[in-house]
């Protein structure tokens, strides 16, 4: 978990620094603004061990093909030749955790090298020969400065090729609307967890009659809504998908960090203070960091209504990101002010 | 139809206000002084300034990314009904790191600039807007009736709590169309906005020009 978290030349974000974190943080702020791109930068720092998740990223943001065209997409500007960094400052201590990335370059043709680093077009330009293939990427944590690691995520004969993966312990998760659901590895931990009371009551504020949950045959979760029979969760809707989903993946991540991009998306406003009433409990007894974006207003009452009848006043922090030209900033609200601003009317997107 | 949403700074020169009345009432006079570029904000409530000021501050056109500051001029109005009130909203001001003016009813050389004035101003005798407006109209006919009924119910076992507003009720009942706020009867240009006892506070606003 992170008190701070700082990115430098990742996609939209220059620069930017984010300090104050809370345990649930929700981030706003206009199209493009890089509120994506924050909660992309700190999965990548949580999972940095995993080469894959710049791929998966671009999955998530519906870019799901492999081209070495991609690789220039995610440094600023698509200026490989600055470096992209990732830097968080540990909760509660000075310990930092740092990953830089960096364009992996094809090694150069040896003729080519004994000539020439460039070749001069007729036009007057120069050209580099050298192509980036795909991503190298350096973590290291002050916590242990003997082990920083470097992995490297390329493609190679049409197909993505890692090298240096390291196994650890999986620190957080993205939920994004592109992002696949993984219903059967989250079921089960809530189930060996004895947590599926917990997940009933909050799809109760949804639906009235559910009563149980149990794990399919092909691996969804099927429903009890006193029908003669049991019924997909993904037929119940959106927002019913939606809340299964939050309540499945923070049960899975204690002590993690869980991203959730648009949080309000497919739930229905009435539902919205349900949600985060849930999230600030589960935030709280099972120790997870909530990053969660919206760019609805009902989202955010629902937020600050939750915070205002909640213990965990302090423990939640609202954000937005403002961007122009290649300066962002992050504006703080404490839930005092944002409670203000709410109060008055007053635009806080 | 009007879009109607949150409140957005859409203007470089911001009023602070304490209400609704405040509102109606800069509304109308600003734009007699030839201010036309401002935007009002209701804090609701002089005891609100203390938290609303620095959430004001948070809000989206209020400062560009680069931390320069969009809005240009904050003038800080409230009324005189607490001891030491300047030295309060000078110290609200200071909290949020911008510059507060060291006198009364002047702007700071901050960015923004920030100005600070206390209704009804040093030379005029009440604690608020009402009495600004009052004196204003004091030698109009119907404040003869005014004076008439105020000094009639300040002989009530149960009198007004606050005799300035009673007075303005009763002025604005005694118009052609009655209208039931100080902020509506500015609208209606009940007030004598020609009157010298505004003369001090149309020079605190030229700031804005």
């Amino acid at each position: 978990m992170y008190d701070n978290i700082k990115i430098s030349n990742l996609r939209g974000i220059k620069e930017l620094e984010v300090k104050n974190l809370a345990q649930v943080n929700l981030i706003v702020g206009n199209n493009a603004c890089g509120k994506t791109t924050f909660l992309e930068g700190i999965f990548f720092l949580i999972g940095a061990m995993n080469p894959m998740l710049p791929v998966n990223s671009n999955i998530f943001r519906n870019l799901p093909f492999a081209s070495n065209v991609l690789w220039d997409t995610y440094f600023h500007n698509m200026n490989t030749n600055t470096p992209i960094r990732i830097e968080g400052q540990v909760r509660s201590s000075i310990e930092k955790d740092r990953l830089t990335i960096r364009p992996r370059k094809e090694k150069p043709h040896r003729d080519l090298i004994a000539h020439s680093d460039t070749l001069v077009t007729p036009a007057g330009d120069s050209e580099t020969l050298i192509k980036i293939e795909g991503l190298n990427l350096e973590y290291s944590s002050s916590r242990h400065p003997e082990k920083a690691t470097a992995t490297s995520v390329y493609i190679e004969n049409d197909k993505i090729a890692t090298e240096g993966e390291k196994a650890r312990e999986v620190r957080g998760v993205f939920l994004g609307p592109a992002t696949p659901k993984d219903w059967k590895e989250r079921f089960a931990t809530v189930q060996r967890n004895k947590k599926l009371d917990e997940v009933i009551s909050l799809l109760k504020q949804l639906e009235p009659k559910t009563s149980d949950l149990r794990l399919n045959e092909v691996g969804f979760v099927d429903i009890d809504v006193d029908l003669p029979h049991l019924i997909p969760a993904n037929l119940m809707g959106g927002g019913f998908e939606k809340l299964l989903e939050v309540a499945l993946t923070m049960f899975n991540f204690q002590h993690g960090i869980v991203l959730i991009d648009e949080i309000e998306n497919g739930l229905h406003h009435s539902v919205q203070q349900k949600l985060w009433d849930a999230v600030f409990n589960w935030a709280n007894t099972l120790d997870v960091q909530v990053f969660a974006t919206t760019h609805s207003t009902e989202c955010i009452k629902a937020f600050n209504e939750s915070l205002k009848a909640s213990l965990f006043k302090s423990q939640a922090k609202f954000f937005r990101i403002e961007r122009k030209d290649d300066i962002s900033r992050s504006v703080e609200y404490t839930s005092e002010l944002l409670n203000e601003s709410i109060e008055s009317d007053w635009e806080v997107r | 139809m009007e879009r109607t949403g949150p409140t957005k700074i859409t203007s470089k020169k911001l009023i602070a206000v304490e209400g609704l009345d405040e509102k109606n009432f800069f509304g109308k006079l600003l734009p007699m002084i030839g201010i036309s570029d401002f935007q009002i904000i209701d804090v609701g409530g002089k005891d609100k300034f203390k938290d609303k000021f620095p959430a004001l501050l948070l809000s989206p056109g209020f400062y560009a990314p680069d931390r320069t500051s969009m809005v240009t001029h904050v003038a800080i109005i409230r009324d005189n009904d607490e001891d030491e009130a300047f030295k309060s909203v000078k110290s609200i001001v200071l909290k949020t790191g911008l510059k507060p003016p060291e006198e009364h009813s002047r702007f700071a050389n901050g960015t923004p600039q920030v100005g600070i004035y206390i209704m009804p101003g040093p030379k005029i005798k009440g604690k608020m807007l009402e009495d600004l407006c009052l004196q204003s109209v004091q030698t109009q006919p119907a404040m003869r009736c005014v004076d008439s009924f105020a000094d009639c119910i300040s002989k009530l076992p149960e009198q007004p709590k606050n005799m300035s507003k009673a007075k303005v009720q009763s002025f604005l009942a005694a118009q052609p169309e009655i209208v039931n706020s100080l902020g509506l009867g500015a609208q209606n240009s009940y007030w004598d906005f020609g009157s010298t006892v505004f003369d001090e506070l149309k020079e605190f606003l030229n700031h804005l020009k």
